[in-house]
């Protein structure tokens, strides 16, 4: 029963980073049809941030996250007006867009995994912060964890609402489905753009924060991520940012309890095998198109 | 001073011009039409006129002043709505959501409620079905959402492309009744139609566009008593 309810419990903790992270990334494919292959790395960015943070100015993970995410954000407004904004003046289409941005976006990729090991080394890290165990009705799991899934929940409910009720946040699901007549209803698209890059890279570099308080990092991690992000989409529905949120939960239970019922090596090969029965059997994702 | 003047418009697509000096002019509080034949340019002006095209050259003239720059978003601002070909309403967003999005720009956000309450009041069916999903609408149903999400920007100048466009009859009636009863409500109107016996019947005043040229205007009465206009240009 307790190894259940522990097993559970990993998998929900889980979750809740997939959840972030997909979210972001499902944020910009969905409002600019753009798949950031980078996302992973601003996770990575995060994850060194809080490191160097906490081992130097004994900075809380706390308080860094919110420096991360503030920071995080504002590199993504700097890279949009800085990259993306002219590629959008001069793209003729949107095929030219998708195939241009991707160039940007890997490039982005390696230019910070080179910085990271330019700066950090190639050495895997971790710290330890709130490493204590905590039994939770019997189930032993460490503060660190416990505290991530929590911000995580938050952060997945205060998106989830943004997007749901607030005006820009039903702005941000109009110009998901039909950004040219967004235009015609007075809405600024680029400025939904610059919502989704900003909100998408936070998220991003506060999920790579909390895995920090546990995982073990290094500047490769990130590519992982990026898949993992990358398949909860599929999962949730291209564009449909709750779906993300779902799914993110499901993949990291299933994967979880898939793990425990066979072995921690095949955490990789389950992802996969969800990923692959989704796109043949459920190819617009679980929950179909409802957004 | 007409409300909107538009003067030698030219308008290419990847450097094939589809609209060749197209100049007209809506003085307000009218019923304004654009007719013509399929692909004759009446959507390319509507949407040059809205801000989604730029135009090669040529001015557009808005209360006097000078929108042609302005992105679409901003000519919103100004009071020039364009409810596009085909409804465009969004399909995930409930009813309600979608005429929220049409009071989006700053200028309306503050009468969003009553706004609200005047399209219930013009659209009653909208308000029935407030929280379903736009995209389980029936076609009439979705064709007054659009027209009402349009008047959600209390615009000056309501464009309306091929409002009419897979009704039933019955319901194409009505709509045309609507239109008439949302001008009369001082909501100045410039539309595009096929079915042209109605439009001539409610137009003040009609410019027939033919291969992107503007080739004859008149008041609507007009053109309804001229049967060679009607033969050679509207194939009535
Ligand atoms: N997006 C487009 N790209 C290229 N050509 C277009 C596009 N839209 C319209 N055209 C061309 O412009 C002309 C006018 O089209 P349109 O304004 O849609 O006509 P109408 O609305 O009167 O049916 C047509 O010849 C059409 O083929
Ligand atoms: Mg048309």
């Amino acid at each position: 029963m307790d190894a259940i309810a522990q097993v559970v419990l990993a998998g929900l903790i889980m979750g809740g980073v997939y959840a972030l992270i997909a979210l972001g990334l499902n944020l910009i494919y969905g409002t600019m049809r753009l798949l950031n292959v980078a996302h992973g790395e601003l996770i990575m960015f995060g994850a060194f941030a809080a490191y160097w943070m906490y081992t130097i100015n004994q900075l809380s993970p706390l308080f860094s996250l919110l420096l991360v995410a503030v920071g995080s954000a504002l590199f993504g407004i700097f890279i949009f007006f800085c990259l993306f904004n002219p590629l959008l003046k001069r793209s003729q289409s949107q095929d030219m867009m998708a195939a241009n941005s991707l160039l940007i976006f890997f490039a982005l990729s390696i230019i910070m995994q080179n910085i990271a090991v330019f700066f950090w080394g190639a050495n895997l890290r971790s710290y330890t912060y709130m490493s204590k165990v905590i039994h939770l009705a019997g189930v032993p799991v460490t503060a660190n964890r416990l505290l991530s899934f929590a911000i995580g929940v938050v952060l997945c409910l205060g998106c989830y609402l943004l997007i749901q009720k607030t005006l820009v946040g039903k702005a941000i699901r109009a110009v998901i489905q039909d950004r040219e007549c967004c235009k015609l209803m007075g809405i600024n698209v680029n400025k939904i753009y610059i919502i989704s890059f900003a909100i998408s890279f936070a998220m991003a570099g506060v999920a790579g924060v909390l895995l920090s308080m546990y995982y073990v990092f290094s500047p490769f991690m990130g590519l992982p991520y990026t898949v993992i992000a990358f398949i909860v989409v599929i999962l949730g529905g291209m564009g449909n940012v709750g779906g993300s949120l779902l799914a993110g939960f499901i993949l990291g239970l299933v994967s979880s309890v898939g793990t425990a019922l066979t072995s921690p090596g095949l955490e990789s090969v389950i992802s996969y095998l969800i990923f692959i029965l989704v796109v043949l059997f459920k190819p617009k994702g679980i929950f179909g198109k409802g957004f | 001073m007409a409300l909107l003047e538009v003067k030698s418009l030219n308008v290419c697509y990847n450097g094939i011009q589809a609209l060749w000096d197209v100049s007209f002019s809506v003085e307000a509080g009218t019923i304004t039409a654009l007719v013509g034949s399929n692909s004759s340019g009446k959507s390319t002006t509507m949407n040059t006129v809205a801000g989604l095209l730029k135009p090669a050259s040529g001015s557009i003239l808005f209360q006097g002043e000078a929108v042609t720059t302005l992105n679409a978003y901003q000519r919103v601002e100004k009071g020039i709505c364009l409810v596009p070909e085909g409804r465009r309403i969004f399909p995930h967003l409930t009813v309600k959501e979608n005429l929220e999005i049409g009071s989006y720009v700053r200028r309306c956000r503050k009468h969003m409620r009553y706004s609200l309450e005047w399209v219930y009041e013009l659209f009653p069916r909208l308000k029935e079905r407030n929280n379903q999903a736009a995209g389980t609408l029936s076609g009439g149903e979705q064709q007054m959402l659009a027209i009402g999400r349009g008047l959600m920007s209390e615009p000056t100048l309501l464009m309306l492309d091929e409002p009419s466009i897979g009704l039933a009859p019955v319901i194409v009636n009505l709509l045309f009744d609507l239109i008439v009863g949302i001008n009369s409500k001082g909501v100045t109107i410039l539309m595009v139609e096929q079915n042209l016996q109605k439009t001539l019947e409610i137009a003040q005043k009609v410019y027939v566009l033919e291969t992107g040229k503007i080739v004859v205007e008149g008041r609507g009465e007009e053109l309804l008593c001229c049967d060679d206009i009607k033969k050679a240009y509207l194939g009535m």
